[in-house]
């Protein structure tokens, strides 16, 4: 039995992990619908020091965590699969703290995790026509990306910059080892893809933002893609996940956790 | 031999002092790095691998110290000019500080980011732990 199939049958533990950077006008209605349509999971927010009352607007029934200073995505979402590691979840959810992702459609992630033959599913507004509209600087970017991916993995991953995720355990473990800091969501897709995990998209719908303000203007945008794309380029060449990793399990990476537990222990003398 | 002829002599001399004075400038400024290395690495002020770097930068002038024309003898073994020869060879070293530079400061920024993430879950650890615990433990965890 694989252990995607064992998890299955056992009620995997779900952790949805929502980073979240002054966020303070989303967090908690984006907390309280999660705690609403999927009730048996726990909510983690990563506050990621916001400079709002982000922290002081995270209801009481989920995790916080506080980030002494600014991580990035990256650096945020890497701290939320590390705490799912070292408490044993079998399943996470990325899902954004701005409001875009409905929490109605974070069973649909699961459900298709499930099945059991993939370790990511990517939740893709493009899948199917769900009248979710973007600039044409936007589509522009997304179509560049997506089809350079499609050179590189020789698959065609419809939404690369989805943030909208659902992970199985050894993602989780891979994920707490190392994650990418600049360009998180497409990277993860071409270096889990080399690494040898199963990648899957199913449809969801999704929201315009509830609050607070795009960080990706048409200028940033532009030199996104072009960063991106070296970024990708350069993917091709290192392997933080290499096949032998793949079996990483959650005593290995609890024991790195234990690692840093105990380095910071010593650093306080 | 009056003051006149002592002149004369010396200016006629003046390569052979100037060659020396070149040799003693370049062998003052290399050997003050490897000092300053040294001096460092036995205060503890910086680590051996940053001390290397030191080594690294000495070095080379202690080698023109011993062989002054080096360069030039350099310069006319690759057929280009000594002072395209000189650019290159600083860039190439400056080049070479700067990745060290570079690597060390990414490698410092993963490790203060690890730190940071785990300051910020053993927060929430002893938040947890320091808030009265509900009767009722049913259910998740954290619900």
């Amino acid at each position: 039995m694989t252990q995607s199939a064992a998890v299955t049958s056992a009620a995997p533990r779900c952790l949805i992990i929502v980073p979240a950077y002054n966020e303070e006008g989303s967090i908690a209605d984006v907390v309280r619908d999660l705690r609403r349509c999927v009730p048996r999971a726990d909510v983690l927010v990563v506050d990621d020091a916001s400079t709002d009352r982000t922290a002081q607007c995270v209801p009481d029934d989920a995790v916080l965590l506080r980030l002494p200073f600014n991580l990035g995505i990256g650096g945020a979402m890497q701290t939320g699969y590390r705490y799912a590691v070292m408490h044993g979840y079998d399943v996470a959810v990325q899902v954004d703290g701005d409001g875009q992702h409905p929490a109605d459609q974070v069973p649909l992630l699961l459900e298709r995790l499930a099945r059991g033959d993939v370790d990511l599913v990517i939740g893709s507004r493009f899948l199917k026509e769900t009248g979710f509209r973007q600039t044409a600087a936007r589509v522009a970017g997304s179509r560049i990306l997506r089809a350079l991916l499609r050179v590189l993995t020789g698959r065609t991953i419809t939404d690369c910059t989805s943030g909208f995720r659902a992970v199985n355990a050894k993602v989780i473990a891979a994920f707490a080892h190392w994650y990418p800091e600049d360009y998180p969501e497409p990277e993860v897709v071409l270096l889990l893809h080399r690494a040898g995990f199963r990648i899957a998209e199913t449809p969801v719908t999704m929201k315009p933002r509830q609050a607070g303000r795009t960080s990706i203007s048409l200028g940033k945008g532009l030199f996104y893609v072009i960063k991106v794309s070296v970024a990708l380029l350069l993917d091709m060449m290192r392997q933080p996940w290499p096949m032998h990793q793949r079996n990483i399990s959650h005593s290995n990476v609890t024991e790195r956790q234990d690692e840093h537990v105990r380095f910071v222990r010593d650093t306080r003398g | 031999m009056n003051m006149f002829d002592s002149f004369v002599t010396l200016a006629a001399d003046a390569p052979r002092y100037q060659g020396l004075a070149r040799t003693a400038i370049l062998a003052l400024y290399g050997g003050m790095l490897l000092i300053l290395a040294v001096r460092s690495l036995r205060a503890q002020r910086l680590k051996e691998r940053y001390v290397l770097l030191l080594v690294f930068m000495g070095l080379p002038f202690l080698a023109l110290a011993v062989w002054p024309d080096a360069l030039g003898w350099a310069a006319q073994m690759l057929d280009m000019t000594y002072h395209t020869l000189m650019v290159l060879c600083l860039t190439g070293f400056l080049i070479l500080v700067i990745f060290e530079l570079l690597s060390i400061v990414s490698v410092q920024e993963r490790r203060i980011a690890s730190l940071a993430q785990m300051v910020a879950i053993l927060m929430e650890q002893r938040e947890r732990s320091d808030r009265p615990q509900p009767h009722d433990t049913s259910g998740s965890e954290h619900a």
